[in-house]
């Protein structure tokens, strides 16, 4: 690949909030519950189109579509409200309400580790298998290591290297420093440790 | 998708859940004697309750059918806006149309795709990207540029922020005229290689 500088062929205007108004920075992407919201509204859409669908029936003087509603009748009649089925199904429908009120209130995890940028309206973030990846690179390039794994806490990157040298005097530590070096190129915004385990030697 | 979905899934889960939360929660409160034993010792389904049905007929059924099409339209539409993305196609500009004294300035959009295409071809050219995918998001008139760049492994991704930083969205505010453009870099490291090396 070759390095160019060409400014962007696009038309010189102006866009309507500038230069006066700075709108608010980027964030960076959190997770945004889209599978809980699609189960819950899939459910939904069905229980719904059931009880329309039933109460048109009713409504028109035919018989319920695959549902003995007397039988049900029947069985709620004969069922008192402290019959041991409807205080656990009460307690699983509780339980259901709580987990998707506390979906909603509580902040989604961070996908994205922030990294320090100088200009406020940037913001950069790598994810944590990225992160990992790039350490696994930086251990990689390392002569005499064969494989880097790097497991990822929220403080510290503990990568395990793979080497088939017979000896291994200070390899630890220049993985360390390769790794070390990477980290501070990416320059995450919360400092990340990084610790080197020598795992095996691998003969080649 | 936009950040409005994500408002609107936080509101939806959270209504469903109160009411799940509150039916569930008097259903037990009534099953446990909370409300005296003869209430928890009555059936669910009570006589009183039957009668009170058969007495509201027809408006009961039209009632419950009318609930359960503006529920299903409402959770149809849930769904749908799932697919809602935030890219924008067209950025508001304030032109200076020249010298003419009658023209003035006026108003007017441009397509994204000049402003992506340039910035995406300018950073795959740096060394050490191995793929970028631009797109423009918020509003026309307060544009945001989200870029996702992949480096190789073995690259020095503070030289590529750099040149980012220094050239590509640079280069963009000068083409919109901006001196703030909001952006979003999502690095991504492309897989290394497991191959041996030789050494020393």
């Amino acid at each position: 690949m070759t390095s160019s500088t060409a400014p962007p062929t696009v038309p010189t205007v102006t866009t309507s909030s500038s230069p006066t108004t700075a709108p608010r920075p980027s964030r960076l992407p959190r997770g945004r519950r889209t599978v809980s919201a699609v189960i819950v509204a899939t459910l939904l859409l069905i229980v719904a189109v059931v009880v329309a669908w039933q109460a048109i029936l009713v409504q028109t003087g035919r018989e319920l579509y695959g549902v003995n509603a007397s039988a049900i009748a029947d069985r709620l009649h004969l069922t008192p409200w402290n019959d041991t089925a409807v205080t656990i199904a009460a307690a699983a429908l509780m339980v259901v309400g709580l987990w998707l009120l506390a979906l909603a209130v509580l902040p989604s995890p961070r996908r994205y580790l922030q990294l320090r940028e100088a200009d406020p309206v940037l913001v950069t973030g790598i994810n944590r298998r990225n992160l990992r990846r790039a350490l696994d690179g930086a251990a990689q390039r390392v002569n005499g290591i064969s494989a880097a794994e790097t497991r990822l806490t929220k403080s510290t990157a503990t990568t395990s290297v793979t080497s088939s040298l017979s000896m291994t005097g200070g390899l630890t530590e220049t993985a360390q420093n390769a790794i070390t070096t990477r980290l501070q190129q990416l320059d995450p915004v919360e400092p990340i440790a990084v610790r080197v385990q020598l795992s095996g030697q691998r003969r080649r | 998708m936009s950040a409005r979905t994500a408002r609107g899934n936080r509101i939806g889960l959270g209504l469903i859940g109160v009411v799940l939360l509150a039916g569930g929660g008097y259903a037990l409160a009534r099953s446990l004697g909370a409300f005296g034993a003869e209430q928890a010792a009555a059936p669910v389904y009570s006589e009183r309750a039957a009668s009170w049905i058969h007495a509201q007929q027809p408006w009961i059924w039209i009632t419950l059918a009318a609930l359960g099409v503006i529920v299903a339209v409402l959770a149809l539409r849930w769904l749908l806006v799932q697919l809602r993305t935030e890219r924008l196609g067209r950025i508001a500009m304030d032109t200076d149309l020249g010298n003419d004294p009658d023209s003035g300035s006026g108003r007017t959009t441009l397509p994204t795709t000049a402003l992506t295409a340039a910035v995406g071809q300018e950073i795959d050219s740096y060394p050490g990207v191995r793929a970028v995918k631009v797109r423009v998001a918020g509003q026309p008139d307060h544009p945001e540029l989200r870029l996702e760049v992949t480096i190789e492994p073995d690259a020095d991704p503070a030289r590529i922020r750099t040149r980012i930083v220094g050239e590509a969205i640079t280069h963009a505010r000068t083409a919109l005229d901006t001196q703030f453009l909001p952006t979003q870099l999502l690095l991504s490291v492309s897989r290394p290689s497991r191959t041996v090396r030789t050494y020393i």
